[in-house]
């Protein structure tokens, strides 16, 4: 009779081998005590590995990988995405408020929208089908200003620099805000 | 935090809250730091890996399955980071650090000085083998992951981890200087 070899035995404890082989191994393994044997051993050195003992830790981990995290944390992906989304949203505000800069703004003579828009598609239109820079169609405007227009503009871009430096900070994650 | 399961944990952290983290290192350090000790053999390299392990873990978190449990998976994190850190062959004369002073076999009860012996003895002849066999039988016995699992894990052929396996248990049975008993196999 031909003995188990010793990866057959390696893999009957592994739990490694298909049904057919598994049966034929234990029937061998119950009339061989030599396999037997070589089998108790094998299993004797499966349970020395598994009774070894994790050693206990000195140090707590947790508090040095968070300093170290909070160093040079990127920031992480769903506040990138905020931006994008408020990058659109401010592009739309933007265009929603033309008119509203239209009628507060008399003195910078500023185009109605339809006038940029339909300039543009026309600009396009031109490029596309002559090759050609095509002409401005609406004058840039003017830059001499009274004074109660400057005080409105400073103010109106002063807001928007507010609004603009809040909302970079609410962009900093907390965990960054804090340290 | 503390009464979350991991799955939450892992979820809230890849939101980039670093405190659900810091909740999932100190469920798993003992852990991880154990995988690295047992294939390192001494205490100041493996915690030093133990930490790279979590630094590793929290840039691909992105990369991890919430569906999977996260415990063996961050200690195949630790055992694929610690194989760049073992040399190529294995220490002459195997060191367990301080080891032997912390729990000293020689004091107390007879039979739990019997015991640390033992708990010595595994561990001086895991150290004894060359890196290689060391891996193999941390995937198997102490990760218990399945021969293509460790296949995959090590980026090896199939055959090649089940012969590293055998072997590293032929030699840490010679090591731990049971008798030999007659060879019919191979
Ligand atoms: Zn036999």
């Amino acid at each position: 009779m031909t003995h188990l070899s010793d990866d057959l035995l390696n893999e009957y404890l592994d739990e490694a081998l298909a049904r057919e082989s598994r049966t034929a191994a234990e029937s061998h393994l119950a009339a061989c005590p030599d396999c037997s044997a070589r089998l108790a051993e094998l299993r004797a050195l499966f349970a020395d590995l598994g009774s070894l003992p994790d050693l206990p830790l000195e140090v707590d981990f947790a508090p040095l990988i968070l300093a170290r995290l909070e160093q040079n944390a990127p920031l992480p992906r769903p506040v990138r995405w905020l931006t994008v989304v408020q990058a659109i949203g401010a592009v739309l505000a933007a265009v929603l408020a033309w008119p509203l800069a239209e009628t507060m703004l008399p003195a910078w003579n500023l185009p109605p929208l339809q006038n940029i828009s339909s300039a543009l598609a026309n600009s396009l239109l031109q490029t596309v089908s002559d090759f050609r820079f095509p002409k401005l169609v609406f004058d840039l405007p003017s830059l001499n200003l009274d004074l109660p227009t400057t005080t409105l503009t400073v103010t109106i871009l002063g807001v928007a620099l507010l609004w603009l430096v809040a909302n970079g900070l609410l962009l900093i994650p907390r965990s960054r805000r804090t340290s | 935090m503390d009464t979350l399961p991991d799955h939450d944990l892992i979820l809230r952290a890849r939101r980039g809250e670093t405190e659900a983290f810091g909740e999932l290192v100190h469920r798993t350090q003992t852990a991880v730091f154990n995988v690295c000790y047992r294939l390192l053999g001494e205490r100041r390299e493996a915690e030093d890996l133990a930490q790279e392990t979590f630094l590793r873990a929290w840039e691909r978190l992105h990369t991890f399955d919430v569906e999977r449990p996260f415990l063996p998976w961050i200690r195949r994190v630790a055992a694929n980071l610690c194989l760049n850190h073992l040399p190529a062959r294995a220490p002459d004369f195997p060191e367990l650090d301080d080891e032997r002073d912390r729990a000293n076999p020689e004091s107390g009860p007879p039979q739990l000085v019997e015991g640390r012996q033992q708990t010595e003895q595994v561990r001086v002849a895991l150290l004894s083998l060359p890196p290689r066999y060391r891996l193999a039988l941390e995937l198997r016995h102490f990760q218990e992951l399945s021969y293509e699992e460790i296949a995959q894990t090590l980026n090896r052929p199939l055959s090649d981890v089940k012969s590293d396996l055998f072997r590293a248990r032929k030699l840490l049975k010679s090591a731990l200087g049971t008798p030999k008993s007659p060879d019919f196999g191979d």
